[in-house]
């Protein structure tokens, strides 16, 4: 028993070693099982946020994909680079850089809304997700990859126009700013940016998870910003000067650039908290902590 | 089985032992079905880790002269159950190579969901590695289990283990080892099956470069080739199917769990998916737990039966001890049955109908002779004559009092054998 | 040999489904009948009559089975040729409806009523003078009273087949077509459907139902009508259909008392195109089937040779569909 089945493995190799050139050989394609390593679960929640950040942009899929991400992409670039040209010449900073975000909040809303439905939706809306918890996947990794990888792919949209500004200011000989005030302002821009990322990402998941219908999806995140806006903007309008301060807490991007401002201890024209920074800080908090909890509770129920 | 060529370049013999749990000498596994032992998977799980590269939870190939020769003894038994006897693949039944925990263990074990079903009722089983079929009633059980072997959901009460392993504690160490294929459509449209089923090679831990080259050779295993370039969306049925069953078997598991393999084929589709299953149990020595509602089907794959009914268990036997021979001998003449009928009554045996078949009981050797010279001597012609086998559906066929099998009732029936 | 043996089965009068039509009951009748959807042909000239009693309309996936089955129900159009249900066309045709229920494939079922309510608002668009009772009727039907007042979301699939059913019969029509009604029902569930559409067929109804599993349309009714690509590839007793393809050796198996006597002297009979003598069993391969089963026992008495088994291989659902699905 066991001799026939090394034999034709002893067979081939004596015939090596003999130096003798075989006749003639037929190799066994026939089903091989595997030997090599089992990275396990770390490896597969690894696996699955660098699959799913180059989902987001569009990476491995056909050109239809990428159309909205580095469509976008152009879009908050183009600006930055007009900034600081124009800056450039006029000796000072247009916009700055932790501003970016909610300057640029347009491009940014629709990169969100189209592809962290591209990260949730597919999966289930084809049920794709019994195939991953029948893996050693647990279902919250599987929610802490797509929300890293969803993060990511944001943070490098709102980071790539700071870079590109920052690099165009930052080496133009006739500024007279140094290139030590430009860099950190422009540290502040992409730390600013890693907050907008995570929040962002958070929320458009928690939709994502909940809509099955692709475009509705698309559709509700995208009206949650307009709308969530339009509101915080009239609140501002009618309201006294103690309560418009806190206008901005009705809106995420100026909710996250007050909260910002507040960790930073410094406010912008466009980060204007009064003095309820904290309020910032504490309603940013419990949005993500409310967001994500309601992501892993979903996936502890969907596709069971 | 002719193993030719084994492995790439035969290299593979000088492969360093293993340590761990029982350190066992490893041969080449390159070729087809290259002697595995299922049951030895637990063995080696309980004391390493599955993680480890070397001893990936399946003890391959032991090659100990007194084990070899053991398994070839029961594998050659089981030759008549129609497989051909693959090397080293763990047979059916309890041989001496099933020293190790069976495949599949439960005890007691109970699931209840809030609504009052109760989908298993203190199920006990231990299930020997093979292809073993699952039959249950609708909706709840056979899905349950399936759910439950998974480590996926938690069992009201008692336990489970799959390997060895227990499937609530050691559920990840469970699931990096089994294959699963849902019944239902589980595949994105818009990516390769190439791209499809790497990714899935990954999410069960397989390093990139591997599971690239797992997918590719798991996909022409199931018959996809050129294909499996294309967008998925635009595969047939049958095509999607093999695409599901490629990325259950993509990390090459010890035991793979098809729910409802043939669901939607026609039937070109279906025996293509059967030839497949059979193919996998026996040649690539992977145990398969298959569910279905067919019992043709598993009468043709498999080599035991688990039929579970209001989730508790009905019977489970070997196929062979389903299908065996009844008393029954059917004769199928072109015309003229009755005349026959008339005859063999005459002569004193009791005839009964079945569609154009005459049943009569087989009292002797006698009878085969008496049928054939009245068939002569009447100028018929002879169709058919065959003494009927039992079938597996005989397990179901008494309905039972009032409708409703799926959720309540606890009503079980013993079969009766002959 | 393909266009032939198609008109030789349509013109057969020994064709079963044929026969029984000519006692009565409602005849489902196709002309000529197309279905294209652009340059799509799903369903491509097809005459053909059922008749009462119970009918496999089998074929491969996309063969054009479901369009056939929703041309028979009126709920579509033919593109050309005519689709009668009792002599009158059903396109268009309000009446047809009352003699007529289809069980779709699909389950486009209302999930929150719970199956007497569905099954009601079936009773109520037929229009039937009471509308409770016919569903409470036709529930007791298909055995599904006792879960009927669930809601639908809450059955299995076997369960939702069934208030299809009940649905699709509570007006007692006359022909019943079933788009694989099988599918996805647990082995006993399968039997009762099995039993139910006997009862029903024994009543002189006109059932016409697609499925994949061959082996279950052998059991329940031998008369088939085979679709490829949409056109009719033949129709009628499949075993009779197998003795249409005289091109193909009939494959025995035998087992006797001494199977190499008995080989030898069967290669000696003109019936017999080859043998093959494997251990256990003989396999041959008879020429002519009716000479082969003339001759097999006569011979065995000559040569005093016990037979134990003959077998026709190949005369089953699944070897005759699949010659005529290859063709």
């Amino acid at each position: 028993m066991a001799e026939q089945v090394t034999q034709p493995a002893g067979t081939a190799g004596t015939a090596g070693t003999a130096g003798a050139q075989p006749a003639g050989v037929i190799h066994d394609i026939g089903y091989r099982g595997y030997d090599g390593p089992r990275l396990g679960r770390a490896y597969a929640i690894q696996s699955l946020f660098t699959q799913s950040l180059r989902g987001a942009w569009g990476i491995g899929r056909g050109a239809k994909a990428k159309l909205v991400p580095f469509g976008m992409l152009a879009l908050v670039l183009l600006p930055a680079l007009v900034w600081s040209a124009v800056g450039n010449q006029l000796n000072r900073r247009l916009v700055e850089y932790v501003d970016f975000p909610i300057t640029l909040q347009m491009p940014i809303i629709i990169f969100l809304a189209a592809q962290s439905v591209e990260l949730l939706s597919r999966d289930l809306r084809f049920t794709v997700l019994p195939l991953y918890f029948s893996r050693p996947l647990r279902r919250d990794d599987y929610v802490w990859a797509k929300l890293a990888a969803m993060t990511a792919a944001l943070a490098m949209l709102m980071i790539a126009p700071i870079v590109l500004a920052y690099l165009v200011a930052a080496f133009d000989g006739n500024n007279d700013t140094t290139v030590w005030d430009e860099t950190t302002a422009a540290f502040g821009g992409v730390l600013a940016s890693l907050l907008y990322a995570v929040v962002l990402a958070a929320l458009a998941l928690v939709i994502a998870a909940f809509a099955a219908k692709r475009v509705y999806t698309i559709g509700a995140i995208v009206a949650l910003f307009v709308i969530s806006s339009v509101v915080s903007g009239i609140v501002e309008g009618l309201s006294e000067n103690e309560t418009s301060e806190l206008a901005g807490l009705l809106t995420p991007f100026r909710l996250l650039g007050g909260t910002f401002a507040w960790l930073r201890g410094q406010q912008t024209e466009l980060s204007n908290t009064g003095g309820s920074g904290w309020l910032y800080g504490l309603t940013t908090a419990a949005l993500l902590t409310l967001c994500v909890g309601l992501l892993l509770a979903r996936y502890r129920r969907v596709g069971r | 089985m002719s193993v030719i060529g084994g492995g790439p370049a035969g290299a593979a013999d000088e492969q360093p032992p293993t340590t761990g749990g029982g350190a066992k000498n490893v041969v080449n596994t390159g070729g087809s079905g290259g002697a595995r032992d299922v049951a030895g998977a637990g063995a080696s799980g309980g004391a390493r880790d599955v993680v480890d590269a070397s001893a990936p939870g399946r003890a391959q190939a032991a090659v100990d002269a007194s084990d070899s020769g053991a398994a070839q003894t029961v594998a050659a038994a089981r030759a008549p159950g129609g497989t051909a006897a693959v090397p080293g693949r763990s047979p059916t039944g309890s041989g001496p190579l099933s020293a190790g925990p069976p495949l599949i263990e439960t005890g007691e074990l109970t699931k209840r969901y809030p609504k009052g079903v109760t989908a298993l009722d203190q199920l006990t089983l231990a299930v020997e590695p093979g292809i073993v079929g699952l039959v249950g009633a609708n909706g709840a059980g056979k899905s349950t289990l399936i759910k439950i072997l998974l480590g996926l959901v938690p069992p009201t009460d008692g336990t489970a283990q799959v390997l060895g392993m227990d499937c609530q504690a050691d559920g990840e160490r469970v699931r990096a080892r089994v294959g699963y294929m849902p019944e239902h459509d589980c595949l994105p449209p818009d990516v390769s099956a190439a791209e499809f089923v790497t990714h899935m090679g990954r999410m069960s831990g397989i390093p990139a470069a591997g599971a690239r080259e797992r997918a590719a050779d798991v996909l022409r295993h199931v018959g996809l080739h050129e294909e499996r370039y294309r967008l998925i969306g635009g595969y047939s049925t049958g095509m999607k199917q093999r695409v599901k069953l490629a990325q259950s078997l993509v990390h090459d598991p010890a035991l793979l769990l098809l729910d409802e393999p043939t669901n939607g084929l026609d039937p070109a589709g279906r025996e293509a998916m059967l030839v497949l299953i059979r193919r996998i149990g026996t040649e690539f020595g992977i145990s398969v737990l298959v569910a279905s509602h067919l019992l043709g089907e598993i009468e043709q794959i498999c080599d035991s039966l688990v039929a579970i009914d209001s989730g508790r268990l009905l019977r489970h036997a070997s196929i062979a001890s389903f299908t065996e021979h009844s008393q029954v001998l059917a004769v199928e003449v072109e015309e003229g049955a009755d005349a026959l009928a008339t005859r063999l009554t005459e002569h004193g045996h009791h005839v009964t109908f079945d569609d154009r078949a005459l049943l009569l009981h087989l009292s002797g050797e006698d009878l085969y002779d008496l049928v054939r010279d009245l068939v002569v001597d009447l100028g018929l012609r002879l169709n058919r004559l065959e003494q009927r086998r039992h079938r597996v559906e005989e397990l179901f066929a008494d309905p039972p009092q009032n409708g409703e099998a799926e959720i309540a009732g606890a009503h079980r029936r013993e079969v009766s054998d002959g | 040999m393909t266009g032939d043996r198609a008109e030789n089965l349509q013109q057969s009068p020994a064709v079963p489904g044929v026969q029984t039509a000519a006692r009565g009951g409602t005849l489902v009748e196709l002309q000529n009948a197309s279905k294209w959807y652009g340059n799509v042909v799903a369903v491509n000239d097809i005459t053909m009559t059922i008749g009462p009693g119970l009918t496999g309309l089998l074929g491969p996936n996309g063969a054009g089975k479901s369009t056939l089955l929703h041309l028979m129900a009126g709920f579509l159009a033919p593109s050309r040729g005519e689709v009668l249900l009792g002599g009158t066309p059903t396109w268009r045709h309000i009446d047809v409806y009352r003699r007529l229920g289809l069980v779709p494939e699909r389950d486009a079922l209302y999930d929150f009523l719970t199956g007497e309510e569905f099954v009601y608002a079936s009773a109520k668009l037929h229009k039937l003078r009471d509308p409770r009772a016919a569903a409470r009727r036709a529930i007791e039907l298909v055995d599904m009273a006792e879960p009927a007042d669930r809601r639908i979301q809450t059955y299995s699939k076997g369960m939702r087949q069934r208030i299809k059913v009940a649905a699709a019969f509570v007006h007692d029509p006359q022909v019943l077509l079933l788009d694989e009604p099988f599918n996805g029902m647990d082995p006993r569930q399968r039997l009762h459907m099995m039993d139910l559409l006997h009862r029903l067929a024994a009543e002189g109804r006109t059932i016409l139902f697609s499925s994949h599993i061959l082996a279950e349309v052998e059991r329940l009714s031998g008369i088939v009508q085979v679709i490829v690509s949409g056109r009719l590839a033949a129709s009628g007793d499949y075993r009779h259909i197998r003795r249409l393809m005289t091109n193909r050796p009939h494959v025995f198996q035998l087992r006797s008392s001494d199977n190499r006597r008995l080989a030898a002297v069967l290669i000696g009979d003109p019936s017999v195109a080859g043998v093959e003598l494997d251990d256990g069993a003989l396999t041959v391969r008879a020429a002519d089937f009716g000479e082969f089963t003339h001759v097999l026992p006569r011979l065995a008495k000559t040569h005093e040779i016990r037979l134990r088994e003959v077998l026709n291989t190949d005369e089953s659902l699944d070897s005759v569909f699949s010659y005529l699905v290859a063709q």
